[in-house]
Formats: C-alpha cells, sequence, structure tokens
C-alpha cells in the first residue's frame, strides 16, 4: 500500500515536472538544425565574408590576397578548428544578408556589435575596442575634468566632445586637422586632453611615450556574426576565441597590426 | 432583489462603463503636423535623402523634417518599403507613411518616394529557400505593380515623383543574383503602367544606380554605363519619365572630370551623354544620393573638412545645370547609429544633433545675397 502511494506520488512528481518542462522540451526538439555548422563540419573551409576596405582590418592586394587582423584572426580561428578559412567579398550592405543565404558561415569584417542586428543574427565574444578614448598626460592624466580637449574638426571625437561639452560647463573643444595633431596638441600643452577613436589610439600613442589612454568614453566593440540559427558554429567560434585570447594571440595580432 | 440594490448595481455597471470608455477611448494625435512652413533657400535644387523608414517615432519624424526645411533643403527621399506598407497581401498600412508624407509637406518639402524591398508572401518560401528583402520574381511583377498604383493613388496630391527600386546594378539590392538589366526593365514597365493608370501626372524616375566600375561577370554588381545601356537596349525608354543617379565622389575631390575608368562625383556627366545617345537627352536627371564619406577607416573616404568642402562645391555645381533637377545629400541621419563608416555619411547624429557639415550646409544654403 504505502509502495503504491509512493509509486503514484513518483508518477505524478515526473508527469508535474514533464509539464513544467515541456516549453524547453518543445523549443529543444523544435530548434532549427545549424546548417552552417554542419556545411563546416562537412566542408575542409569555413567561408568568412569580408569587406576588404578597411586598414589595419581588412585589405585586399591586387593579386587577390586578402590581408589585415580580421583575415590574421580567420585563418587562427579556421585552424584552431581543423579548418581552413575562405574569405568571400561582399559589399558592405550585404556581409550580414549573404549569411541568411548560405554564402558565408561567418561575417569577419570590423564588424561592430549592432543591437538592431540581433533579432536574426548572432555575435561572438567582441575581439576589439574601438570606441573613443581619451588621452592625457603622463604622469597625472587628465580625466573628462579636463578643461580643454583637442579633436579632428567633424570627426566622430568631435561630436562625441561635443556631447561631453553640452554636459559638462566649461569644457572647451580644441578642433585640429587630424587625430595625430590632437596628440601633438596634448604633448605641446595646448590642449590638457584628446580625444580620438580607439584604433588611432593604438596606432598612434606608441609614437607618443608621454600620453596614455585615461578613459574609454564610448564603446564600439567588434566581433563575429554568424546566422542566428548558427548556435553550435557560434559557440565552436567563442571556443576559439577565448583561447587565443587567454594565450595572448589575439593581443599579439592587433599589436601587429597596428604598428603597421 | 429591492429596488435600491438595482439602482446601486446599475450605477456601479454605468460607472464601469464609463471608466472603461474612459481608458480605452483613442487618444488624439501627440505630434500635429503645426501651421505649414515654406524653405528659405537660395539653391531650390538642394536637398536631402532621409532615413525615416525604421523612425517610428512621429515627433522624430516631423523634428528631422523641420531641421531638413531649417538647413534650406526643398527636396527630401524617402525609402517606403512595400514589405511594410503590404505585409498582407491586399491588405495595406498607410500610417508610417501618411506621418513622413504630411510631416514633409507641412514642412514645404517636395517628396521623392523611393519603392522597394519584397513582402515575405511574394518571395520564396523560406523553408524551401532563403531569399533576402530585395529579392523579386518575374512572378511577382504584377503584385508589384498593384503596390505601385496603390500608392500613387493614395498620394495623388501630394507625391509627384517615385523611384522605382534602387541601384539594381548591384548583386545585393537584386536578392544577392547577378545583376539583370533586361529583368528589371521588365518590372519598371509593369510599375510605370500602374503608376501612369493611378496618376498620368506622375513622375516615374528609374535607374537609381550605383556608381560602381565592377566587371562583366562581377557577383557583386555591373558597371552602371554598361547596366544603362543594356536597360536602353531593353526598351526602357518608353518606360520612365526623368533618370534617378547616384553621385559619389569616394576619394576624389568634387570636380574631378568625368572618366568611364573612375567613380567620382561627375560620373553622372556620363550617364547624361549616354541618355543623349540613346534620344533621351530631354530628360531630367535627379540625383537622388550623393555625398562624401569622413569614415578615418574606411579607404574610400575623405577627412571631415575636405568632405564639407567637395558638399558646399556639389551644391554649388549644380545651380546652373539646366539638365539636373534636384542634389539630394546621402544621407540626413538614421534612427539609430550603425557604429560602423556608415555613420560619416550622415548630417546628423542619430540623437539628432547637427555635424559641423549639417551647418556648413545650412549657412551656404540660407545665406542671403546681401549677407
Amino acid at each position: 500500500m504505502a509502495k503504491s502511494r509512493q509509486l503514484k506520488f513518483l508518477v505524478l512528481l515526473v508527469a508535474a515536472v514533464g509539464l513544467l518542462l515541456l516549453p524547453e522540451i518543445m523549443a529543444v526538439l523544435a530548434r532549427p538544425r545549424d546548417e552552417a555548422w554542419a556545411r563546416v563540419e562537412q566542408a575542409d573551409t569555413i567561408r568568412f565574408a569580408i569587406n576588404p576596405t578597411s586598414m589595419p582590418f581588412d585589405g585586399l592586394g591586387s593579386h587577390g590576397d586578402f590581408f589585415g587582423l580580421d583575415v590574421d584572426l580567420a585563418n587562427e580561428l579556421a585552424r584552431r578548428l581543423g579548418k581552413r578559412a575562405e574569405f568571400v567579398i561582399a559589399g558592405y550592405d550585404s556581409l550580414y544578408d549573404v549569411l541568411r543565404v548560405g554564402q558565408a558561415e561567418a561575417t569577419i569584417s570590423a564588424l561592430p556589435i549592432d543591437p538592431e542586428k540581433l533579432d536574426g543574427w548572432a555575435y561572438s565574444e567582441p575581439y576589439f575596442e574601438a570606441g573613443q578614448v581619451m588621452v592625457g598626460r603622463l604622469p597625472e592624466p587628465e580625466k573628462t575634468s579636463a578643461v580643454s580637449i583637442a579633436v579632428e574638426y567633424g570627426s566622430a571625437a568631435d561630436i562625441a566632445a561635443r556631447y561631453l561639452a553640452r554636459r559638462r560647463a566649461g569644457l572647451e573643444i580644441k578642433y585640429t586637422s587630424s587625430a595625430a595633431d590632437a596628440l601633438k596638441a596634448v604633448v605641446n600643452g595646448w590642449s590638457a586632453a584628446a580625444l580620438i577613436d580607439g584604433v588611432s589610439a593604438k596606432q598612434l600613442l606608441p609614437q607618443f611615450p608621454d600620453l596614455q589612454i585615461v578613459e574609454q568614453v564610448t564603446s564600439t566593440p567588434y566581433a563575429i556574426a554568424v546566422w542566428g540559427e548558427s548556435g553550435q558554429l557560434l559557440a565552436a567560434i567563442n571556443a576559439k576565441l577565448a583561447e587565443m585570447k587567454r594565450d595572448g594571440t589575439i593581443q599579439r595580432m592587433v599589436e601587429e597590426w597596428m604598428r603597421k | 432583489m429591492s429596488r435600491p440594490v438595482r439602482f446601486d448595481l446599475a450605477l456601479r455597471i454605468g460607472l464601469l462603463v464609463i471608466f472603461l470608455l474612459a481608458v480605452e477611448w483613442p487618444a488624439g494625435p501627440l505630434v500635429t503636423e503645426g501651421p505649414p512652413q515654406t524653405v528659405s533657400t537660395n539653391n531650390p535644387k538642394a536637398g536631402v535623402h532621409t532615413r525615416l523608414t525604421d523612425e517610428d517615432a512621429p515627433w522624430k519624424i516631423q523634428r528631422n523634417l523641420q531641421l531638413v526645411r531649417e538647413m534650406g533643403a526643398s527636396w527630401i527621399v524617402e525609402f517606403f518599403s512595400w514589405a511594410d506598407i503590404e505585409h498582407r497581401q491586399n491588405s495595406f498600412d498607410w500610417w508610417h507613411t501618411d506621418q513622413v508624407i504630411d510631416h514633409a509637406r507641412a514642412q514645404g518639402l517636395t517628396v521623392i518616394a523611393r519603392l522597394g524591398l519584397v513582402p515575405a508572401w511574394a518571395r520564396p518560401d523560406p523553408r524551401e529557400r532563403e531569399t533576402t528583402l530585395n529579392y523579386i520574381d518575374p512572378d511577382h511583377y504584377d503584385d508589384f505593380g498593384n503596390f505601385v498604383y496603390a500608392f500613387v493613388d493614395r498620394y495623388r496630391d501630394r507625391v509627384d515623383h517615385i523611384i522605382i527600386w534602387n541601384e539594381p546594378n548591384l548583386s545585393f539590392e537584386w536578392g544577392l543574383r547577378q545583376v539583370d538589366a533586361a529583368a528589371y526593365v521588365e518590372l519598371l514597365k509593369v510599375a510605370y503602367r500602374r503608376a501612369k493608370e493611378a496618376n498620368p501626372e506622375i513622375i516615374v524616375l528609374a535607374g537609381a544606380l550605383a556608381p560602381t566600375l565592377e566587371p562583366e561577370g562581377s557577383p557583386s554588381g555591373l558597371n552602371d554605363l554598361i547596366y544603362l545601356q543594356r536597360m536602353y537596349d531593353a526598351g526602357a525608354q518608353d518606360c520612365y519619365d526623368a533618370l534617378a543617379v547616384h553621385a559619389y565622389g569616394l576619394l576624389t575631390p568634387m570636380n574631378d572630370v568625368p572618366d568611364p575608368g573612375r567613380v567620382n562625383f561627375r560620373r553622372i556627366e556620363l550617364l547624361r551623354d549616354l541618355m543623349q545617345q540613346n534620344g533621351d537627352g530631354a530628360k531630367q536627371v535627379y540625383i537622388t544620393e550623393a555625398g562624401w564619406n569622413d569614415s578615418p577607416r574606411w579607404n574610400q573616404a575623405v577627412t571631415p573638412a575636405q568632405r564639407i568642402a567637395n558638399t558646399l562645391q556639389a551644391l554649388e555645381w549644380v545651380k546652373d545645370k539646366d539638365w539636373i533637377e534636384a542634389l539630394a545629400l546621402w544621407v540626413f541621419s538614421y534612427p539609430e547609429a550603425t557604429r560602423t563608416f556608415y555613420d560619416n555619411w550622415t548630417l546628423m547624429t542619430d540623437d539628432l544633433y547637427p555635424k559641423p557639415i549639417y551647418d556648413e550646409v545650412k549657412k551656404q544654403l540660407t545665406l542671403s545675397r546681401d549677407q
């Protein structure tokens, strides 16, 4: 009798848990097949869509050879997955749609994470930060409370500086004709700080040993995009990216390409 | 039940009905068009391509258009998506389109309506074949024609210009397929016929070709000069009233001379030559996209200062060209920042603060002769 009650209880418990988990079970069963991952598993290559117009990330030589940080990253990523990277040239407008129609498995093209795209596509963990940074003097760097900021006229840094100036009384914007000139303005004392984008900062700061990044003002993370149904491919890419971050591969590639 | 109790119940129900009506009754519009405005400008050909397609907030639509007027631009080119308007076949949702067109007219602006993007029901079943929003099969040309008819008919007194499709010489804009000028002309024929049935006075603009040097067989697209000739070969002459062109300077200054082997601002003169060679010289040209990009990363961009100088020169250059009806700069603003070099085409930030280029263009267009 007691055993029968226990059995009933167990059956009811299993049924209740099953009912509770039904939506999750249905979601797993209804999950679309990861076509991109299936293609990668069958082929020797991973096809990366790329718009080779943005150095030091994506370039195309006169003999059809691809080069740049993204190209090195994709090659290494593919190698660690036991594959070879193949590059598919796409117009900037079609970098996402080529994933939808299966002309490439992933897009790597200095691609900033765009929240608007998340309804159809997914991104890897970021591998580069390209947002605006405040640069000041060593050893007592000025923060954004600095009374003057040098920026290139009309640039994204100019727009970010105007935004700051609307919120911080007394902040003076000083205009220069390039990001490098904005840094020179700090060195020669004309301005307390400079606002430049993350790529320019990584490229130019080695030439200005007295200056350093003191604040990340805006964030523009670059990542690899895949079609939203490519969960397995995304997981594989993220695992290898994490590995490459841990062993310093990404850092080394970034430094190498920013020096060029 | 006694009478007072019944009265009490009726009173309660009555109050509940009044409460529900008060809560559920549709509110009036929060943003009204306001008094009609006029554009004050010294260059009636100046315009801008707005990008309000994804902009849902009426106040932001209105603010964009106010700022366009204040800049001294009389024309706007705006994109109206068939996919969004006729989401279900034969069921049209005009709410957003009404907002844009009515606010534009209230600001005294002339609207050039660009039509395109294919609804899901007019594309292959994605379970059989994934396609992009620019993909259209000949089987659905008549459906697009029906949409064109509905659009032109609805805005008969408000919109005088439409553009059929966008940059069909690019694979991306032709559904990621090999481009096909003859197929585009077939689509154009249907659209032209249906537009004229709805309003014989409508001006149908064709082309809006992308300036590109892509060679024959390229998976990305086809040279605009070759593509336009193919359009003529396929009988395009009788199915459009004016040519829409895109004039991008890329790395070159505004006055760089036209050359078939280069993409520059004045490449549009070569398209105009082709029109004349095909006996179409009497038709006007509308520059529906134009500009320079000032991204520090993109390898086809100039500096912000060069961008401003080139843009001001271009606006000045079109003034005495009797074959050019309008010049619309690409692009006024985006609803959201793209965080790519695309943001370096805009005149405003995504939160509608003017960039230096907006201030300079405004200064040029609104400066009176005696200032």
